[in-house]
């Protein structure tokens, strides 16, 4: 799969791909440490 | 730096903040001030790394190219910009002095003036100063300017948001996150002390001379600067440097350039200019003679350790400045693989280099197609803008899936290059580009 990611996509589809998925890690680690105070 | 490695180091910078809080032995609060509290975090974060991000560190860039690099750098100020402005509103908690039996500030936000007055001014200035960045090309302020006000607004939103975050934040009481807080704070200053000082500083033993500025076409020059009691530069093919013809390297007068020489061809260094209406109007009036200054190499726009079977180059205007280099260094190495050449411009009389690429175009192997879109009379080369039919008309070969591609130009045009060669079945790793504007 990152293979094709990196044979067939442009480079701008590639950057906004891995800004979105630096942006959904760090959503995840912050709801995450929220959610300590669910408890 | 491996670009994956480089983006888990900047994920794991950006969340250590985070992730000490979550060791800190602070019982929880609610959610919601625990999300607040969170995002703040974050966003500081993120603030600090774009500091390294804008830091012109080759280890950054070398791999990944510094328009990419700096790309992100447009980016994560969005995501941290989102992650500021909700972090107030996040709260839940009333806003009250903290009571002296509340250590470890559980059940109160801090209503201290002091605390909070800094991270309200971080808060406006940040939202103004992201905004006026987006908007930057629209505001005809000059570059060195908006460098100023660049360097010196994030310096001072770092500052005030320290002073908040470690006297109102409630985790950076620990002295392990407030000492994180500080390096990172460090870090920050000292890339702007290295690319304004240390960088400077170095550059001054290392001084060049204008040799001469011709004329290369319509508003495009040439400008050659030879070493000055050094050796020159260390470079590849199609790499670019900020270049400052001012006397003293201590400016914010200086800008980058693609450099249009071959490594082979000797220590002296050219650079394809166009006059494009900004600080780059009076480059026809450069005097030989004049002191210089060179900060490079930067960029990936090499071909040096490429293997491919032949090689494509596309420009647009001015974006021949690096192809040119590229197209020089392969003919002195006596390079015999197939080159084409497609050169876009709006009339004949823009073409830069057009007696060196008639030559070019003699050799075996080689080819320079034109495409105008101004055309004069009686021409019969291409016409209209360089769309994907044109691009498919000159690489459609079916040998051509295994050429590397450099291209270099308007962002439209490389865009359209870059979909109209992978549609035709290059892999998008053998498509090198490299681009200055990135919105």
């Amino acid at each position: 799969m990152i293979e094709l990611f990196s044979r067939k996509t442009a480079q701008r589809t590639r950057i906004a791909i891995v800004y979105w998925l630096q942006n959904a890690a760090l959503v995840i680690a912050l709801l995450v440490f929220a959610a300590r105070g669910l408890h | 730096m491996n670009p994956i490695l480089l983006c888990a180091l900047y994920l794991a910078t950006v969340m250590l903040p985070l992730a000490l809080s979550w060791m800190s032995a602070k019982p929880p609060r609610p959610f919601w001030d625990e999300l607040a509290s969170g995002a703040g975090m974050l966003a500081f974060a993120i603030i600090l790394t774009e500091f390294v991000l804008s830091g012109r560190f080759r280890t950054v860039s070398r791999k990944i190219g510094m328009d990419i690099t700096m790309r992100f750098h447009q980016l994560l100020a969005r995501t941290a910009l989102v992650l500021a402005v909700l972090h107030p509103f996040l709260y839940q908690s009333p806003f009250n002095r903290v009571q002296p039996w509340d250590t470890t500030r559980q059940f109160a936000i801090t209503s201290d003036f002091t605390n909070l007055a800094t991270g309200i001014a971080a808060w406006i200035l940040l939202g103004a100063f992201v905004l006026l960045s987006i908007g930057r090309d629209r505001i005809h302020y000059t570059y060195e300017t908006w460098r100023l006000a660049h360097g010196l607004g994030a310096l001072l939103i770092a500052a005030l948001l320290l002073h908040h975050t470690l006297e109102a934040g409630r985790y950076s009481q620990d002295p392990a996150l407030a000492a994180v807080w500080i390096i990172l704070f460090a870090i920050a200053l000292f890339t702007l002390i290295w690319v304004y000082a240390i960088k400077p500083s170095s550059q001054r033993g290392e001084p060049w001379t204008v040799q001469s500025v011709e004329r290369q076409g319509l508003k495009t020059w040439q400008v050659t600067l030879s070493p000055d009691g050094h050796k020159g530069l260390d470079y590849e093919a199609g790499q670019f440097a900020w270049l400052n013809t001012n006397d003293t390297p201590f400016t914010l007068n200086e800008h980058p350039f693609s450099i249009s020489s071959a490594p082979a061809s000797g220590p002296n260094l050219e650079f394809i200019i166009k006059e494009l209406g900004d600080h780059t109007a009076k480059t026809g009036q450069i005097k030989p003679g004049t002191r210089a200054f060179v900060d490079g190499p930067h960029g990936h726009l090499v071909i040096t350790d490429r293997n491919e079977p032949g090689i494509g180059l596309i420009a647009g205007g001015v974006g021949i400045a690096p192809l040119i280099g590229i197209m020089r260094q392969l003919k002195l190495e006596e390079d015999t693989c197939p080159q084409i050449l497609l050169y876009g411009n709006r009339s004949a009389e823009q073409i830069a280099c057009n007696t060196e690429l008639e030559d070019f175009a003699q050799a075996e192997n080689r080819d320079v197609i034109h495409v105008l879109s101004e055309p004069p009379e009686k021409w019969t080369g291409e016409t209209g803008i360089m769309d994907a039919d044109c691009i498919a008309r000159v690489f459609n070969k079916p040998d051509m899936k295994q050429w590397v591609y450099v291209l270099c130009g308007p962002a439209p045009m490389m865009e359209t290059a870059e979909d109209t060669l992978i549609s035709l079945g290059v892999p998008a790793n053998q498509i090198l580009s490299e681009r200055f504007q990135y919105d």
